[in-house]
């Protein structure tokens, strides 16, 4: 069990992240909220035996990805779709720029859900979180070549999806 | 640099994932390679449009956490219902192969044959061997206590 200041602290640091992490991965956000205080009441759960030499963002991601592909298979047994892309919402003082800006979003978000869930997960980890290749692939449970090998296809597939937009 | 190992290391040149000395040969390929440079541009101009991707604001749970961190940890019953057809299947081949290993056993002692008796199948195999082997055959019997 962990310390509650200590863990108060990772939550309010790291809740945002791990919450569209999810997010993107479940498309729902009910089920994104359970799931992100499922993993974080794992990591409070887990942090006697967290080793400090995974970076503490590979550890949450690791768990949160666990989470998402049980959730994934479970709702695709319940013949659910695996991964809706969120509803997003914009807040922009300029009305027209905000309708271009919600498209484009719409469209982006549309385009990383049609990614298989690796796919999807690797894109978001370096790009949105920032993760280098080799904590991507602690966080997948893969080699660094294959993350290499899924974030080439997630951009070929995503070049194809929004070419119309670049 | 060849354009096909350009082209594959490009996703790795983004996102920062190359040494200083293969990118700097691969910033003098495009230096050289229109074609090649067009692709860096392309996939620039789409990593460029993730930035649209909406930044949710995460929904606040520290209070409905802190409610359940004593909890003892239990198995969430929604994911676990997955794991019995497979503790079915395990139960039903753990009973076939005791339920066999069982019969082998009892048929195996209703066949011996009793402390002192002989051998019947020994006895068939004596019936079988032609009589000038015999004596040769009757040198590597067991010798038999009183």
């Amino acid at each position: 069990m962990g310390d509650r200041r200590a863990f108060r602290a990772l939550v309010e640091k790291y809740r945002g992240p791990l919450y569209r992490f999810i997010l993107r991965q479940v498309g729902r956000p009910a089920v994104a909220e359970e799931l992100l205080q499922e993993t974080l009441l794992r990591v409070y759960r887990a942090a006697s035996t967290f080793e400090p030499r995974a970076a503490v963002s590979s550890w949450l991601f690791r768990i949160a990805t666990n989470l998402c592909l049980n959730e994934a298979q479970s709702a695709h047994s319940r013949h659910e779709v695996a991964a809706e892309a969120p509803d997003v919402a914009t807040t922009q003082a300029d009305p027209a720029k905000a309708l271009e800006n919600k498209e484009v979003s719409v469209a982006v978000e549309a385009a990383l859900a049609a990614l298989p869930p690796q796919q999807r997960a690797a894109v978001q980890l370096v790009r949105f979180e920032g993760l280098s290749y080799a904590e991507i692939a602690e966080v997948l449970g893969v080699s660094v070549g294959a993350v290499d090998g899924l974030l080439q296809r997630a951009r070929q597939t995503l070049r194809q999806q929004l070419q119309h937009l670049a | 640099m060849r354009c096909g190992i350009s082209r594959r290391l490009i996703s790795r040149y983004q996102d920062g994932e190359l040494g200083n000395w293969r990118r700097r040969r691969l910033e003098r390929h495009f230096e050289s390679c229109l074609v090649c440079r067009a692709e860096l541009e392309a996939d620039k101009r789409i990593w460029a449009l993730l930035d649209a991707a909406e930044v949710v604001e995460a929904p606040e749970v520290m209070s409905r956490l802190e409610g359940r961190l004593g909890e003892p940890e239990t198995v969430a019953w929604r994911h676990s219902w997955r794991l019995a057809p497979i503790a079915y299947a395990a139960a039903v081949v753990l009973f076939a192969v005791a339920g066999s290993l069982g019969g082998v056993f009892v048929a195996a002692r209703r066949q011996l044959p009793a402390e002192g008796a002989p051998d019947p199948e020994y006895a068939g195999f004596l019936e079988e061997i032609p009589p000038g082997m015999a004596p040769i055959v009757s040198m590597f019997q067991p010798e038999r206590t009183p």
